[in-house]
């Protein structure tokens, strides 16, 4: 997570958009456990909960084992089409997507 | 006050007493927290006065036969935790074999006879008892009597008279017999143990044999596994290949070990100074997994399911055995996913068994086009991969259920979801929309956010 935070401090000048979205498949979230464990990451980039796992199920990814869920990292482009995802972080491959993405 | 050793150095034990261990001996196997596995049940001391000392145990259909100095004790068992004394009849008894209501009992200076039960009564059959004469453990077959004889071997006798019908050449010390309907075994002070080919019962021949540890007292036999109560050892012995039996394991007891029982995954042994319960699912590394304290001395035992059966001198203890201490414990994926198209495709997942005892799994799918690891033995705490083979029909997506059977008492049947070609979000997709609230409760949608580059992370803090 502390990479993801870098890259979003590194391309937020240029424009970049970032979301954690907390998506808790094992029993209900709540705020002040999300926003400690935030904290506790030292994550500057709005946190969302999807409570009822809509996204989550939504945002699955074809080429992993669906059944370890997390992390799961993704880049949409202006017009809303995926330009990145993973189940692993790669900083360095995001870095070069989102470089292309906000020239 | 417990009886001293004399009486078993009379019988011949050569083993040292367990305070003077042999300079050999190992620390005894992984102890668990004894007093919770084995659940007490109930007792009986089958004759208010006098010596009872119980010698042997064997039960039933809900019946315990049990031959002791002081009479043949038969005992209703059908509720263990309630025992009660149906009859007896004799004195000096020592061992015996039960076939339905029927029982041979061998009484060392009083020979061998045969006894009944008919409708709460004792009947009196057969009886044969001459000078000299020494019979020792007995077991029974359709149709003959086996009887370990200390001086004439093992011998074949008929049913009916107790007639002579022949005797196993070259064994002439023989404590115990037993039979598991496959296999004859004899256990022989002098010759091992020895596997009996019984094809012509008047020339009764020994088709393999083996050494055994210590001065062997008892043998129990399941499935061609037999297990010896070897005076200072518990040893297993591998029949299944009767021309060369193996032995398999050999565990030191701390005790005397004289009198064994088999039943499913456990065995039971009679330990003079205690019972031992083993944990035999994998026979070569026997499990200690209980052990009761005898207050007198222990010297018979018998299992049946989950019920121990303790003959600790003048009184029966039974016993339930909780399977779940120490118990194998399966653990892994509640799904795998396969991918790549159509055609053959392959993947795997972890099989952990995080429990105290080895795991033993057998695994089937409800698709015959998932081929899945058939068989895995995973030790202790320690885990094996299962291969999963798919052939799939097409690129679409589609499930099969494959189930993990085991031996975890907790959970027998464990099921695994294979997903093949799942959908999933790939580059090159519309990002599907959401609307999310924040921590402070705003809330955020992807469409709001058209025009920009947007990264997003799922993740869970647990």
């Amino acid at each position: 997570m502390p990479l993801l935070e870098d890259l979003w401090q590194d391309f937020a000048p240029r424009g970049l958009i970032a979301y954690s979205v907390s998506s808790n498949i094992l029993a209900p979230d709540d705020p002040e456990t999300v926003a400690d464990y935030v904290a506790e990451m030292g994550l500057t980039m709005t946190t969302l909960i999807d409570y009822d796992v809509t996204v989550y199920d939504a945002y699955r990814i074809t080429d992993s084992d669906g059944f370890a869920p997390y992390p799961r990292e993704f880049i949409v482009d202006r017009d809303g089409t995926v330009l990145y995802a993973a189940a692993t972080i790669d900083a360095a491959a995001m870095a070069e997507v989102l470089d292309a993405a906000l020239d | 006050m417990k009886r001293l050793l004399p009486v078993l150095l009379l019988l011949g034990c050569p083993t040292a007493p367990p305070d003077n261990p042999p300079p050999d001996a190992e620390p005894p196997p992984d102890l668990l927290p004894l007093g919770d596995a084995l659940a007490p049940l109930g007792e009986l001391r089958p004759q208010p006065q006098g010596s009872v000392h119980l010698n042997d145990i064997v039960v039933v259909d809900g019946v315990a036969w049990m031959p002791g100095h002081g009479s043949v004790y038969v005992v209703d068992v059908s509720d263990p935790a309630a025992p009660e004394g149906i009859a007896d009849a004799g004195s000096q008894m020592y061992r015996v074999a039960v076939d339905g209501d029927r029982a041979v009992v061998s009484g060392r200076a009083r020979g061998v006879r045969f006894i009944g039960l008919d409708n709460g009564q004792l009947l009196a059959g057969s009886n044969l008892a001459q000078d000299g004469y020494v019979p020792g453990g007995v077991a029974l077959t359709a149709d003959h009597v086996l009887i370990g004889t200390t001086g004439d071997g093992l011998e074949v006798r008929d049913r009916q008279g107790l007639e002579l019908i022949g005797s196993v050449a070259g064994l002439t010390n023989v404590v115990d017999v037993a039979n598991d309907g496959q296999t004859v075994v004899a256990v022989d002070r002098d010759a091992g143990l020895a596997v009996i080919d019984m094809s012509e019962p008047a020339a009764p021949t020994v088709l393999g044999s083996v050494a055994l540890p210590g001065s062997p007292q008892g043998v129990a036999l399941q499935d061609g596994i037999a297990y010896v109560a070897a005076s200072g050892s518990l040893a297993v012995v591998d029949v299944r290949t009767p021309e060369s039996p193996a032995l398999l394991a050999d565990v030191l007891t701390d005790g005397v070990a004289t009198r064994v029982d088999v039943d499913g995954d456990f065995v039971a042994l009679a330990n003079w100074f205690d019972t031992r319960v083993y944990d035999v699912a994998d026979p070569g590394t026997p499990r200690l997994v209980a052990v009761e304290e005898a207050q007198d001395s222990a010297m018979a035992v018998a299992i049946e399911g989950d019920v121990v059966y303790v003959g600790d001198w003048d009184w029966l203890r039974t016993y339930r055995i909780d399977a779940s201490v120490g118990a194998p414990d399966v653990s892994g994926p509640a799904g795998v996913s396969v991918s790549g198209g159509a055609g053959s495709l392959d993947g795997s997942f972890r099989l952990d068994n995080v429990g105290d005892r080895p795991l033993i799994a057998t695994l089937s799918c409800d698709d015959t086009a998932v081929a899945i690891t058939p068989q895995l033995t995973v030790d202790a705490h320690d885990g094996a991969t299962v291969d999963v083979h798919v052939e799939s029909p097409s690129s679409d997506p589609w499930t099969a259920t494959c189930t993990v059977a085991s031996n975890d008492p907790d959970e027998p049947t464990k099921e695994v979801l294979v997903d093949v070609n799942p959908e999933g979000l790939e580059v090159g997709d519309p990002a599907p929309d959401w609307t999310l609230p924040d921590l402070a409760g705003v809330s955020h949608s992807l469409s709001a956010q058209q025009g920009n580059v947007v990264m997003i992370t799922l993740f869970s803090g647990l």
